[in-house]
């Protein structure tokens, strides 16, 4: 499971993970708490499953202007 | 909370959005953080020239200075090749961002737009005597390459350096560098290029598509510098460092203009939006451009030209990070009874000392959390409001050395300010009033249930 702390835009972030599907690698969206939302990946490296989807929502026009974390869930 | 969310997505969030994806601006800040290396090379060289020759000089240490002189000659070649050609090197580096942001050939258009900010420098000089030289000083200065005619001697092929290549010429190369880069990058994506077949190797294949783009653009340029300087007998620098640049710097050093970038800044943060991000090409065209005037005028021995330059918004009102979160981690190791904040101010205060913020913004939280929305927005504008008045009327040193972000507070501002002992005193005085704000807050957040923020 990875975790990622974003106040806004958080649907986006949502539809746009849930349909991720680059080099085999996929996200799930399992849960939301506060700011914090939650995917499940099929990813065994989650730390590499984070920076993934920081890099996937970065690359949209408007994740680009965004403060937020991605980070394994603990 | 919800509702305050929905009306930030529908309102703000579009504005942030369109600033950010503006591919200029974007370019832009680019292309300034692009010469970071050639900034803090230049740095580095000037801080140790302040070591060993500015400070022994104040003190009367010659023999020290004189043994130093190689060293010092060592740094000022360093200076002479980073920050005193620091819109040079961003002539290029402005060219090669734009460019790629169009996704076009980026290194022609680093090329395209260097070759047009040196059509907009004085490339001669002239000298006009009281007197005609006598026939053998003449002749010593015609070997050399100059044209002497009567009192007056001329030569082509020497750009002024020192006026044109530092931050004066910074406006020159985004205004007529974007220029050339604009012609360049239209002319490409409309295939208006050298088409090579495919057999040919693609560093000489994109080598050709830029000609016919570069040509144009280059001599678009060159018809406007060279009309311009025939018609006003100015260089082009000249005229747009005098009636662009320094007016927009001068404004840039007033308080409203200063207070407005501070809180723009901490309310994009708040609500979660990358505040130094989206106002980077303001900050780093305006106040760096600023800053870097300060860095070459303190190399150069010269009196400062600017007060407010970019460090001194992380220095005095972002202590920590955005919001001077340091602050509110010591607040909370003194008054906080709540064992979550208690936990993250432990995980959060290595990475705050080196203004790294993230574990605290998302930890605590501070984004969106209702309780730390006043003490994050007012802090910093009361200590960035205090540090102004203190540089402006003369109590705490400029900037002039450039120093990276990462640098611990104390330190940052001492070594900023080429040793001014003043300004960790006033990082200090606000440190304990950014504390003292803080404060409130945090004693006030021991009575909240940290599951009803969820």
């Amino acid at each position: 499971m990875i975790v990622l702390d974003a106040p806004i835009q958080q649907d986006k972030i949502i539809d746009l993970l849930n349909g991720y599907n680059k080099d085999d690698v996929t996200f799930k969206f399992e849960k939301k708490q506060g700011i914090k939302l939650f995917f499940s990946t099929n990813q065994s490296d989650l730390d590499a499953a984070a920076e993934i989807a920081k890099k996937a929502i970065k690359a949209e026009s408007w994740g680009s202007v965004l403060y937020f974390r991605a980070q394994a869930a603990k | 909370m919800n509702a305050l969310i929905q009306w930030l997505e529908k309102y703000v969030v579009p504005i942030a959005t369109k600033i950010g994806s503006i591919r200029w601006l974007v370019a832009l800040r680019d292309a300034f953080i692009t010469t970071m290396p050639a900034t803090m090379a230049g740095s580095i060289a000037v801080l140790l020239n302040a070591f060993f020759r500015d400070i022994p000089t104040q003190y009367g240490w010659t023999g020290f200075v004189t043994a130093m002189a190689p060293v010092v000659g060592v740094n000022s070649q360093v200076w002479t090749g980073t920050l005193a050609v620091i819109g040079l090197i961003f002539a290029f580096t402005w060219g090669y961002n734009l460019a790629k942001q169009y996704d076009v050939e980026p290194l022609t258009g680093g090329i395209v737009t260097l070759g047009a900010f040196l059509m907009s420098v004085t490339q001669s000089y002239t000298i006009t005597l009281t007197k005609a030289l006598p026939k053998s000083a003449a002749k010593i200065l015609t070997d050399s390459g100059a044209a002497v005619a009567g009192k007056t001697v001329t030569g082509w092929g020497y750009f002024n350096f020192n006026s044109h290549f530092g931050s004066a010429g910074l406006f020159t190369a985004m205004i007529v560098g974007g220029i050339a880069g604009a012609l360049y990058i239209m002319l490409t994506k409309r295939n208006i290029t050298i088409k090579m077949p495919d057999s040919v190797p693609p560093a000489i294949s994109k080598a050709f598509a830029g000609i016919i783009p570069a040509v144009v653009a280059w001599y678009v340029v060159g018809i406007i510098t060279y009309f311009f300087t025939d018609a006003t007998g100015a260089a082009v620098v000249d005229w747009i460092g005098k009636t662009i640049q320094a007016p927009l710097l001068t404004l840039s050093q007033g308080y409203g203009a200063v207070l407005l970038l501070t809180v723009l800044v901490q309310v994009f943060w708040f609500f979660g939006i990358h505040g130094t991000n989206v106002l980077g090409p303001v900050l780093d065209s305006i106040w760096l451009t600023a800053q870097l005037a300060n860095v070459n005028a303190q190399a150069q021995g010269k009196a400062l030209p600017y007060l407010w330059t970019r460090s001194d918004f992380d220095m005095y009102a972002w202590i920590g990070g955005a919001g001077s979160t340091l602050l509110l981690l010591i607040a909370i190791f003194v008054f906080s009874k709540r064992e979550d904040e208690r936990t993250v101010a432990k995980l959060a205060i290595a990475p705050g000392v080196f203004n790294i913020n993230e574990p605290t913004m998302f930890g605590l939280p501070i984004v969106l959390n209702p309780i730390y929305a006043i003490p994050f927005v007012v802090a910093p504008v009361v200590m960035v409001t205090i540090a102004y008045f203190a540089i402006t009327w003369g109590w705490v040193s400029p900037v002039s050395i450039q120093m990276t972000w990462v640098m611990p507070p104390f330190l940052n501002s001492f070594l900023a300010t080429s040793l001014d002992w003043r300004a960790p005193v006033l990082q200090l005085v606000n440190s304990v009033i950014g504390f003292a704000i803080y404060a409130p807050f945090v004693i006030a957040s021991n009575n909240i249930d940290p599951e009803s923020l969820n």
